[in-house]
């Protein structure tokens, strides 16, 4: 059964192509529109996962758009009239897409790819998510939590998967949401709309949760497990909201807006952990599947992982909008095709960096070998590889790579080569079976930390040897680099580790800020020729600066 | 320089927010512009213009470069733009500028105007339209600038290089037509600027029934949908679990865009 999965119209729009359970290719828009965060509908991206995997859209069996479009205008529609007659300068504005073009998805759907409308089906936005984080897991059976602003009514949705099945248990509508919760915070600091979330995290952990009080007295948790959230109670507890072309306070004396952050933060994972018991109640699993944008915190994973009721944690490489459109595909995969089991072993389902060019063994050794020796001279690289990947990490194949060893690394990368903020934070590649030289990875996280999506402590000692990489108190973002599924980059870390003696590179996205993460060879080139970086190989041919 | 290009240059520094949105369009715009190069560059056979296709590329992601420092530098100081209205855009991207929208670059050119498919003259005549028009539109933005000298700056180095850009295209079109390939040019540079115009013209038809359908909608708004307001008005949303919905065949529930 071959199934295109469609994700569009909030964030992150993207397609993915299922064949018989088993994802095949998935990629978000932006990576081929080139603007960050495209919304509209994939058909780059969709064009792309259908020439992946050799099919064309007539032989498609299904195409599945993961959001249920009526139910979602009903919601909008809804939060208009709740606020009649405030609301009328906003309603022309919501309303204008929907009547336009959104209600009329499936004639879209039909017009872009030819295919007959009885193939076109809907699978809710939330489910959607659900079926991502299960289907994608290693587990047979588990706990599904998601939690995310609300696109059709649910904003957190409890669910059980078992096989190819997958149950949901009960939800929490709007505006009851974490994600409303999380957006507010983020938007009363002025850290953009989008990627409000990344840098809400990122900020609060150089902050301390001070209105941690405040914050927790805007959400009301009920014994039946489930929450209410006051907005407009949530704002005043904030603080005041960060005035425009003021300075965000995060370092120094004067941490306000970080702490603000720190003390939402605080709350969201309180709620999650509330939320995380009742799912225990009801689904009695020891593992959980967890979706949604909160999803991609690796400081709330690590919370989950530590003080939550399971022993094991999975969230898939793509968990919110991008992530749906997958989730959609595999839902109606099992739903309707009951095909084994499949689980997400890695997340390079994007587009090669130069198709139909195989790089020889020998060129790739030399390239590990010329890399390793660059990083260890203190140079920073860009290596654009094989296919990108699914998500918004960066894992190795499309990647700016340095070495963490002594202090100004960050401010380095942060000033010439990514160009952004100090507070956000440095992620770092290590090999699996060393980790724990350097790390204290959550128990039970172990399916995560591949995808980046695990916060870590610093062990004794290693503090000292990488301080680049270490944000907050001490805690690190590491990748978990397993030789058999990333040969290269293990290879790599193993050989700068034999020059160096500590095997952590700082690994972050090939991108400059507001820009997608690099898609082909002409992306890469253009992010080395704009920033610092002193080396770009792509697959086997290196370039240096000024060579 | 049509009055509406005006009042736009003007409004697009009118305030810090859209000041910061105007640096980062066109930190893209440039960027795109670059990486297109970039590709023509590698396919085209005359040396000379591949010559110049390398510095122009190198120009164009400069000049991204340059917009996305000072945007920077704005978010640096702490102005930031509100939350972005998503429910808007993809529609704008999607429908208003028809499916031209996948196919045009910043300078809104249809983006089959890759040197691989309109063939060097054609890529040249286009760059050098799209040029002429950049740097009209540049000089303009310039002149909003006069309290921002840092701002104002990337622009004069820009213009600089902007002058080269057209200067080079129209050497090498001359060039061309002096080889006697005259009315190959004529009739490329006529295609590059009906393609503009011709992208102007459903962006302007669109954005004047988006207006119109806007305010039809405020209309019904204070009429047709008054009861239901005050009805839903204040209204308490329901907290607590719901129970997922159900009912029909797994098929039927699929097929359908509501429950």
């Amino acid at each position: 059964m071959r199934i295109l999965g469609l994700g569009a119209f909030h964030r992150d729009a993207a397609a993915a192509v299922v064949v018989d359970g088993v994802a095949v290719a998935a990629a978000a828009e932006e990576r081929f529109s080139r603007e960050k965060h495209d919304a509209s509908f994939p058909r780059r991206a969709a064009r792309f996962c259908l020439g992946e995997a050799g099919v064309t859209a007539r032989e498609l069996d299904f195409v599945v758009f993961a959001e249920k479009p009526s139910r979602r205008f009903e919601r909008l529609l809804a939060d208009e009239m709740t606020s009649y007659p405030r609301s009328w300068k906003s309603f022309p504005k919501v309303l204008f897409p929907w009547l336009g073009d959104r209600l009329w998805v499936r004639g879209r759907i039909c017009d872009e790819l030819g295919v007959d409308p009885e193939k076109v089906l809907f699978v809710a936005s939330q489910r959607a998510r659900a079926a991502n984080a299960f289907f994608g897991s290693p587990f047979e059976e588990a706990a599904v939590l998601v939690a995310d602003e609300a696109l059709e009514w649910a904003a957190t949705t409890l669910a059980r998967g078992r096989g190819s099945e997958l149950e949901v248990l009960g939800e929490i509508h709007h505006p009851h949401s974490l994600g409303l919760l999380a957006a507010t915070a983020s938007e009363r600091l002025g850290l953009g709309g989008a990627e409000g979330f990344g840098r809400l995290y990122a900020l609060a952990s150089s902050g301390k949760p001070t209105r941690a009080a405040e914050v927790a007295a805007a959400v009301r948790f009920a014994e039946d497990g489930s929450y209410e959230l006051d907005v407009e109670r949530l704002g005043e507890a904030l603080g005041p909201a960060r005035e425009a072309g003021g300075p965000l306070l995060w370092s120094g004396g004067d941490r306000t807006h970080a702490d603000a952050a720190a003390s939402a933060v605080r709350a969201i994972g309180d709620v999650l952990l509330h939320l995380a018991r009742e799912l225990h109640r009801r689904a009695a699993s020891e593992n959980l599947c967890f979706g949604g944008a909160l999803a991609s915190s690796a400081e709330l994973n690590a919370r989950l992982a530590a003080e939550g009721p399971f022993r094991r944690l999975f969230v898939p490489p793509a968990p919110s909008d991008a992530g749906a459109a997958l989730g959609a595909a595999l839902d109606v995969a099992h739903t309707l095709g009951k095909p084994r089991r499949a689980p997400l072993a890695h997340a390079f389902l994007g587009q090669s960096v130069s198709p139909g060019a195989p790089v020889s063994e020998g060129a790739a050794r030399e390239v590990v070998e010329r890399l390793a020796a660059a990083l260890a001279a203190g140079k920073t690289v860009g290596w654009a590889r094989g296919r990108f990947e699914w998500g918004a990490r960066s894992l190795g194949n499309r990647s700016i790579l340095a070495s963490p060893l002594g202090k100004g690394v960050r401010e380095r990368i942060g000033a010439t080569v990514k160009r952004r903020e100090d507070y956000l934070p440095l992620c770092c590649a290590v090999p699996a079976e060393r980790a724990a030289e350097f790390f204290d990875v959550p128990a039970g996280t172990e399916g995560l930390a591949p995808f980046l999506h695990v916060a870590a402590r610093a062990r004794n000692g290693s503090a000292e040897a990488i301080p680049s990489v270490l944000q907050g108190d001490a805690n690190a973002r590491p990748q978990l680099v397993d030789r058999g599924t990333d040969p290269a980059l293990h290879d790599l870390l193993v050989q700068f580790g034999e020059r160096t003696g500590v095997p952590v590179l700082v690994s972050t996205s090939l991108n400059l800020r507001g820009d997608p993460i690099a898609r082909g060879e002409a992306d890469a080139t253009a992010v080395f020729e704009r920033s610092g970086l002193d080396l770009l190989a792509v697959e086997g041919e290196l370039r240096e600066r000024g060579g | 320089m049509p009055l509406l290009e005006f009042s736009r240059a003007r409004a697009a520094w009118s305030d810090p927010e859209r000041k910061l949105k105007t640096l980062e369009s066109f930190a893209r715009t440039e960027a795109d512009g670059g990486r297109d190069i970039v590709l023509a560059q590698r396919i085209v056979v005359d040396p000379e213009l591949r010559g110049h296709l390398e510095r122009h590329a190198a120009d164009e992601l400069r000049h991204a470069d340059l917009f996305h420092r000072r945007a920077a530098e704005l978010r640096a100081q702490g102005v930031a733009s509100t939350r972005e209205e998503v429910s808007d855009k993809p529609y704008d991207l999607a429908l208003s500028r028809g499916k031209l929208a996948a196919s045009t670059d910043g300078h809104g050119f249809l983006r089959l105007a890759l040197a691989d498919e309109l063939g060097e003259v054609g890529y040249v005549a286009m760059l050098h339209v799209a040029e002429k028009r950049a740097a009209k539109l540049f000089r303009e933005h310039e002149r909003y600038l006069a309290d921002d000298p840092e701002t104002r700056a990337i622009f004069v180095s820009i213009l600089k290089d902007e002058r080269y850009h057209v200067a080079y295209t129209g050497t090498l079109l001359q060039k061309w037509k002096k080889q006697g390939r005259g009315s190959e040019v004529k009739r490329a540079l006529s295609l590059a600027r009906g393609s503009r115009f011709f992208g102007a013209w459903k962006r302007l038809g669109a954005r004047s029934a988006s207006g119109l359908s806007r305010a039809i909608l405020v209309v019904m708004y204070f009429t047709v949908l008054l009861p239901f307001g005050l009805l839903a008005r204040g209204r308490k949303p329901k907290a607590g679990w719901v129970e997922p919905r159900a009912g029909g065949t797994v098929l039927e529930r699929l097929r359908s865009q509501y429950g």
